[in-house]
């Protein structure tokens, strides 16, 4: 009865291994087929309306250039402004944010592990769970919007590296949520609609603190498309979404040891 | 013989848990007060009821939470600042949350993992057969019932071979053969020089114990002792006894004049009495009906449950 369960040989899990180890079990725990279905259906809509959209496009009446610029505002209005935040954040505040509502943090909070790569792991997991959603959608709506043209796959590409560096980025961000605040999901939503919607209309300081300026940067310099706006280079593009995903897994870091574990 | 309120204790050579001058705050309710103890090796339970404390002081000695005021050692080191500390300690927590879409097998493998066990696998095995769960098993924890989650909980407290174990009510849910299984299997891990810390609401569960008891109730520890010790310290109290009767004013006089009854409170058609002896009032209750020409229809004890005892602990302060 009391045999003896066998010692342990070593006394922290090497950081690596730690983030391994959360990004496996949050994976599987973030996957559930409730967002699955909502977030892929949303998704599917994007494909559906973009390929609508391209339908309509009377032959002649518009050039190719017009049509790259409508898929790229397509790929733009509705994968950059409503897609990708949205699912980052259903998959990002909840990776943690539920574990702390269920109490199942504390399987991974009282461990001999470092707080990093615990986060690490569980972005690694929301963004995981989120790419596909975002990234696909956006690439095929932009493309289908632009009614297949010449030059349309370049405005796919460049929308899935948008869409797969904004994902990526509000990630970080939404897992920082998860761990700040109760209910993530309506805050966050407030976020995206209030700040990453109207910002980019509010003049050039607003729009350089919100994301989505960063993500149609890349979009409109990667497809080297002009579609009305002044976009960033892509290195700063580049340099903010990636300062935001870490400044936000280190917050959040900070933030998990510092938090009150029920 | 048991002590009501201890003084801080002194520091202890062989404590492997020390409390001291704790007390934990959420906004405007204390939910631990100024508790100080230690624990060695072997099994000790924290009784109390529920609400009053127990899981929160377990928080504290886990670093889940700071503690408002005091400090907290585990194996001399504060549990939310060191990292190597943490895997000394097995939590079973109280709440019933697993990784859902897990097996028992992935789950405790996973506990293993991140316990930094060696060979995660084996050691899974040998924790989930220790509770009698089945390791090839395949499904989901989420399907599981309350016992088999809880025995769950107790393989992956269990997994990594811990020198702290503190388990959060960890016989809730379990059947009456199981619970004498896990309270053989503490008292095994106690002898192994161990410490096991168990937390239970049920006074008869602690019994079987046959541990040192800390009770704890509102945010306070009442008293420490043994099982034998707090109940004789429990007997120390008045027991409080209602009377219905058809003539409460003279058996009250009676009662008191015979110095059975302390107190007495008289009602319309009761009385309720507070005695040191409730064997004598038991004895005495009907000849004196007989001896009165009264009707004495119902005799009930109104203290006998664990909270009103806490209370006593509690007040006696």
């Amino acid at each position: 009865m009391t045999a003896p369960v066998p010692s342990r040989t070593r006394r922290h899990v090497p950081s690596l291994r730690a983030a391994a180890l959360t990004y496996r079990v949050l994976v599987r725990q973030v996957l559930t087929p409730g967002k699955m279905v909502a977030l892929g259906g949303l998704g599917a809509l994007m494909m559906l309306v973009g390929w609508l959209v391209g339908l309509n496009t009377v032959e002649g009446e518009r050039g190719a250039a017009d049509l790259l610029r409508d898929g790229a505002g397509y790929a733009d209005g509705f994968g950059l402004i409503i897609i990708v935040p949205i699912v980052s954040l259903v998959f990002g505040s909840s990776v943690l944010g539920e574990t702390r509502e269920d109490g199942t943090l504390v399987y991974l909070w009282l461990r001999p592990m470092t707080r990093a790569p615990v986060v690490v792991g569980a972005a690694a997991a929301a963004a995981t769970a989120a790419l596909p959603l975002t990234v696909i959608p956006t690439a095929v709506g932009g493309w289908l919007a632009a009614d297949r043209v010449a030059g349309s796959a370049d405005v796919a590409l460049a929308a899935a590296a948008a869409a797969a560096l904004g994902t990526a980025a509000y990630s970080s961000l939404f897992v920082l949520i998860g761990l700040l605040v109760k209910k993530p999901i309506i805050w966050g939503i407030g976020y995206v609609l209030l700040w990453e919607g109207l910002a980019v209309g509010l003049g050039d300081f607003a729009a350089r603190l919100s994301l989505r300026g960063y993500t149609r940067s890349v979009l409109s310099r990667v497809g080297e498309i002009d579609y009305g706006f002044d976009p960033h280079t892509t290195t700063t593009a580049l340099v903010v979404l990636a300062a935001v995903s870490v400044a936000g897994l280190a917050l959040a870091a900070i933030r998990l040891n510092r938090l009150e574990v029920d | 013989m048991s002590t009501v309120l201890p003084p801080p204790p002194p520091p202890d050579a062989s404590a492997m848990v020390e409390v001291n001058g704790v007390s934990k705050v959420f906004g405007d309710v204390v939910a631990v007060s100024d508790v100080s103890f230690t624990v060695r090796a072997g099994v000790t339970a924290l009784l109390g009821p529920n609400g009053a404390g127990k899981s929160t002081l377990f928080r504290v000695m886990c670093g889940l939470t700071p503690p408002t005021k005091g400090t907290v050692r585990v194996l001399g080191a504060d549990a939310r600042r060191d990292r190597d500390v943490r895997g000394r300690i097995g939590l079973a927590p109280q709440q019933d949350g697993l990784f859902d879409r897990l097996s028992a097998w992935e789950f405790v493998t996973l506990a293993a993992a991140t316990e930094a066990v060696a060979e995660p696998e084996p050691a899974a095995r040998r924790a989930l057969g220790i509770v009698d769960l089945d390791p090839d098993d395949s499904k989901r924890v989420s399907g599981f019932s309350k016992g088999m989650r809880q025995r769950v909980k107790l393989a992956a407290a269990l997994v990594h071979d811990p020198e702290v174990l503190i388990l959060d009510e960890p016989l809730t849910g379990l059947d009456p053969v199981q619970r004498r299984r896990m309270i053989e299997l503490f008292h095994g891990l106690g002898d192994e020089g161990r410490c096991v810390l168990v937390s239970s609401h049920v006074l008869e569960e602690v019994a079987r114990l046959g541990s040192r008891i800390l009770v704890i109730a509102q945010g306070r520890l009442a008293a420490t002792g043994d099982y034998r010790e707090l109940r004789e310290l429990m007997d120390d109290r008045p027991h409080r006894i209602r009377i219905s009767v058809d003539r409460p004013r003279h058996f009250a006089a009676a009662l008191v004049e015979s110095g059975t009854a302390v107190g007495v409170s008289v009602g319309a058609d009761s009385l309720v009495v507070d005695t040191r002896d409730v064997d004598r009032l038991g004895r005495e209750v009907a000849p004196l009906a007989q001896r009165l020409d009264a009707r004495l229809s119902r005799v009930v004890p109104l203290d006998e449950d664990l909270e009103s005892v806490f209370r006593y602990l509690v007040e006696k302060r």
